[in-house]
């Protein structure tokens, strides 16, 4: 999929400031896209690479509070900042925690905007690499036969060969074998690496 | 002094005066109102009080089956502190395990007050030191009598099975019966199933051999802690058992029982306060001898002597046969039965007739059903005092059928009116089969609602009893209805009547004494707290929803809110458009046509926001306003009542000097509300550092000098700063953190619309008086 420059989606229930902001934006070089309601955004297919969403927390129907939830609920990793007519505490606490990037309040200082666009941004594409690399890390994972994923989990406790042979009842030389195929398939050039790539896919905290 | 004095100086004349104020405990050894103590309560009550002179305490002490030490330091700690700092004059243990109680933490709790017990059995006690200043009634057991009764009812009889429970008192009396019938050990077998299950029980008597009988001596609690009453258990076994049973109390007579020599709780109470009179009166208990082998006779039922085949004949001499009368019986049901013994006993044991005579057997069933009843009734009120929200319908409904199955009748209904008292509705109801639940409103019944509604009970066996002119519509709906008897005792709380318990009988005409009406009533009571709790729960609900909405139309914070709101969007557009445009204009290629819809679009948002601050404006325009005709004496005391919640919660008290007959205002009510609440709440936000407990705030309406209403809310909080009197009711002004500086500037500008004016000071003694006054005036611009 060819890669687009980062979008802003905009979600905000009030006609003119959702073309203002869509505009604005524009201006500072960002694709916009402008949608009245959070039932509206969600219709839209997700999007794949750098991106962030500016979300009305009061609006008519479901809220920018819902979308957050819902977008957490599905897994979808996309930088929101939060936009409000008013310093709601208990809203933009309840942002904040749910991992929002900003709270702005209305009219929004154009400086701060921009600074939190970009910040959001790049904090969406870090999240989808790292996304990506647990998937990878899990479909290597998904590869290793039984054997093999038991001495994955052994070696990377730190345990000898010689360990996770009297550990699992098999001899030395074969637990080489299987460590051998375990580095090969998980493309790890070192233990520490391997080790690494074991937290990366929830692997430790899977085992035990 | 004085009291010492009398106590001991006292002369031991047979006239004994009680002083008024003395204080008498009663100690019950169970936990709950079982007919046999409310026998004796009910001997005892009025003998010792007849005029409200004494003061009788009842402590439920819910003795477990072995003397369980820590629980008895818990009651002890328990009635120390209770009675710590009272007087007390005389102790009534009832029974023996609460005698038992007593006497071995006398000394700690009750050291040197004088005791008169009752209905304690201490045959099977051994090792027994009363002590002394005591004094009391025995329960004497009469197995012995009961079982050559029976043997000469039944001579092919070669075992007897005891039948017991597992709490104290059933174990005292087990001993005392097992104590009894040793000496009968080589002439019959005899077995005894204590502390079984009850399901065990049913079972072992059901397939008894015809050689056999059952003796019933207790079962307050079986094996597996279910409780019973003794008519309940009695009932059980009776119903379950192969052969006859014979019981030892008439509380046990028409459950089931054959009968056998039975006692009176009735009497041991009144022997009891004979006592207990005499030791109020001066005299030491060690001097009145203990009273023992009072109150028992010989009872047997007609119906059980029938089933079983037994031989009236046989009966020792002087025994009282009861249930003759089949058709009472059909027309009233089990549950006059056990009471009608107990009078029955009184009565003959009292006058030592063995006959009975017509004029008594009204008061026996009354006195029979009124025992039953009272027992239902106490357990109504205990379940009700102490159930949730959520099951309160069903316990109603549930209560409903059981009164409905105890009074015999084919309905009971609990009707709510509305607050006008125009409509009715049938919240509850319990119908016999295929009966239809009929809400009696005004309309249909405009006579007895009309009576009700004056509080008055309505009650008819006969149709023809109601009056036939003023009642001919509610006789009309009572025949179509098919309606014979009705009762229908007006539910009231705090004198106003909130609904109707009634009971119907449609098969039957039914009636209804009044010691019945009086405790229906006392059923009523108990309902309409109920229903009074639940409603004023869901009044304060629907108070704060009335808030909530003048909340959502007009409290300043929202209004405020939702205006900063409306006018916050054209300004994020404009800025937002505003700055795209230096953007597009800092490039080096501008695209003018899209600079000019830019442009376009901030002319747009500026008039859009014009709009808002229009529309704010004519909100608070005279020509807008509403009016008509206010009380706002009542106006205010509305208000109060939706801040009343939040004052409490905020421990503020409220206090309304509100004054009647004012002169009527014509004004917009909304804004006239918004006005007094804004200034409640702005009273309330002046109170929040002040100490608690000094919280006060002063709502008052008064006539102005110059003939309009002065409404004035005095609060007790800082006050306000003498530099910054002038400014309060300027728009933007606060002291608040988190004020929008509203409140104030709003209030005074509808009360201005409206003519008025306000005004802020402060008191003398602290905290701030803000106020207004209206002109009077009748409706109309």
């Amino acid at each position: 999929m060819a890669p687009s420059g980062p979008v802003v989606f905009v979600v905000d229930d009030d006609a003119s400031v959702r073309k203002s902001l869509a505009r604005l934006v524009r201006t500072a070089g960002y694709d916009a896209e402008a949608f009245a309601t959070v039932s509206d955004f969600l219709d839209r297919p997700p999007q794949e690479g750098p991106a962030c969403l500016l979300l009305d927390v009061r609006m008519p129907g479901r809220t920018g509070l819902d979308l957050q939830e819902a977008l957490r609920a599905a897994g979808r990793r996309l930088s929101i900042i939060f936009i409000s007519g008013y310093g709601d505490v208990r809203a933009s606490v309840k942002a904040m925690k749910g991992g929002a990037i900003d709270f702005l309040t209305k009219p929004l200082d154009e400086g701060a905007l921009l600074t939190a666009i970009a910040q959001a941004v790049a904090r969406t594409l870090e999240e989808q690499r790292e996304q990506s690399r647990v998937t990878e890390v899990r479909n290597c994972i998904t590869t290793l036969t039984p054997r093999e994923a038991e001495v994955f989990a052994l070696v990377v406790t730190g345990m000898l060969n010689k360990q996770i042979g009297a550990e699992l009842g098999i001899a030395e030389k074969t637990v080489k074998v299987h460590r051998a195929r375990v580095m090969e398939k998980m493309r790890a050039g070192s233990l520490a690496q391997l080790v690494r790539l074991a937290g990366t896919g929830g692997m430790v905290a899977a085992r035990f | 002094m004085a009291l010492l004095a009398l106590l001991c100086g006292a002369p031991s004349s047979p006239v004994r005066e009680v002083k008024p104020g003395r204080i008498v405990v009663l100690l019950y050894p169970e936990a709950r109102l079982l007919p046999e103590i409310l026998a004796v309560e009910d001997a005892i009550r009025p003998a010792l009080d007849p005029d409200g002179a004494v003061s009788l305490y009842t402590e439920y002490l819910d003795l477990a089956q072995a003397t369980d030490e820590q629980y008895e330091r818990q009651v002890i700690a328990l009635l120390r502190e209770k009675y710590a700092s009272r007087r007390v004059d005389l102790i009534m243990p009832i029974a023996f395990p609460a005698l038992g109680f007593f006497l071995r933490h006398r000394a700690e709790l009750f050291p040197g007050v004088p005791a008169v017990f009752a209905a304690a059995n201490l045959d099977a006690v051994t090792g027994l030191d009363l002590g002394p200043d005591i004094t009391g009634v025995r329960l004497p057991s009469e197995w012995g009598a009961t079982l050559e009764a029976a043997l000469a009812l039944q001579p092919e009889v070669r075992r007897a099975v005891v039948i017991s429970g597992t709490s104290a008192t059933d174990q005292n009396l087990q001993a005392a019966a097992a104590h009894d019938l040793a000496r009968y050990r080589g002439q019959i077998e005899i077995t005894y199933l204590t502390g079984w299950p009850i399901a065990r029980v049913l079972d072992e008597v059901a397939s008894l051999p015809k050689n056999t009988i059952v003796l019933f001596v207790s079962l307050l609690r079986d094996q597996g802690g279910r409780l019973f009453t003794d008519p309940e258990a009695v009932s059980l076994i009776t119903r379950a058992s192969s052969v006859p049973v014979y019981g030892w109390s008439e509380t046990h007579l028409g459950h089931g029982i054959v009968g056998g020599r039975l006692a009176s709780f009735g009497i041991q109470g009144t022997r009891a306060a004979e006592l207990a009179l005499r030791v109020l009166g001066g005299e030491r208990p060690g001097a009145l001898p203990v009273v023992d082998g009072s109150g028992t006779a010989y009872m047997f039922d007609e119906r059980q002597l029938r089933r079983w085949g037994l031989r009236a004949s046989r009966l020792p001499a002087g025994s009282i046969v009861r249930y003759q009368d089949a058709s009472l019986w059909d027309l009233y049901g089990w549950n006059i039965v056990g009471a009608g013994a107990l009078v029955a006993a009184l009565a003959v044991l009292s006058t030592g007739l063995l006959i009975e005579r017509a004029g008594r057997r009204r008061a026996e069933l009354s006195l029979g059903e009124r025992l039953r009843f009272e027992t239902l009734l106490a357990e109504q009120a205990a379940i009700f005092s102490r159930v949730s929200g959520t099951d309160v319908d069903r316990e109603i409904e549930r209560a409903l059928r059981r009164m409905a199955d105890f009074l015999v009748v084919d309905w009971s209904t609990l009707t709510e009116y509305s607050e006008d008292n125009r409509t009715a509705r049938v919240t509850h109801w319990w119908m016999a089969e295929g009966m239809e639940p009929v809400a009696l409103g005004f309309e249909e019944i405009p006579w007895s609602l009309a009576q009700l509604q004056r509080g008055a009970t309505v009650r008819f066996t006969r149709l023809e009893e109601l009056p036939g002119v003023e009642a001919a519509v509610d006789l009309q709906t009572y025949r179509r209805l098919g309606v014979k008897s009705r009762v229908a005792i007006p539910l009231t709380v705090e004198g106003i009547v909130i609904g109707a318990l009634a009971f119907s009988a449609v098969t039957t005409e039914r009636a209804w004494r009044d010691e019945f009406v009086q405790r229906l009533q006392l059923l009523g009571e108990v309902f309409a707290n109920t229903l009074s709790r639940r409603r004023s729960e869901m009044e304060g609900q629907r108070l704060r929803q009335d808030l909530a909405h003048i909340g959502r139309v007009s409290t300043v914070g929202e209004l405020t809110a939702s205006l900063a709101h409306e006018l916050n969007q054209p300004l994020t557009a404009i800025l937002a458009n505003a700055q795209a445009v230096r953007r597009i204009l800092d490039a080096d290629t501008a695209d003018l046509i899209e600079v000019r819809a830019i442009v376009d679009d901030i002319v747009d948002d500026d008039k859009r926001a014009s709009e808002v601050i229009g529309r704010l404006r004519g909100f608070l325009k005279k020509g807008t306003l509403e009016r008509s005709s206010l009380d706002m004496s009542e106006l205010v005391g509305q208000v109060a009542r939706l801040v009343a919640g939040d004052a409490v919660l905020r421990g503020v008290g409220i206090r309304l000097e509100l004054a009647p007959d004012l002169p009527p205002v014509s004004a917009d009510r909304v804004q006239v509300q918004q006005v007094v609440l804004n200034l409640i709440l702005n009273g309330l936000d002046a109170m929040r550092d002040s100490v608690i407990g000094s919280r006060t705030l002063l709502l008052r309406t008064a006539r102005d000098g110059e003939g309009g209403v002065a409404v004035t809310v005095q609060d007790s909080g800082a006050g306000i700063e003498r530099t910054e009197l002038g400014q309060v009711f300027d728009a933007f002004y606060t002291t608040k953190a988190n004020g929008l500086g509203m409140g104030l500037a709003i209030v005074k500008s509808i009360v201005e619309a409206h003519g008025g004016r306000v005004e802020a000071r402060n008191n003398p003694a602290g905290g701030a008086t803000f106020s207004f006054v209206l002109p009077a005036g009748q409706d109309g611009p």
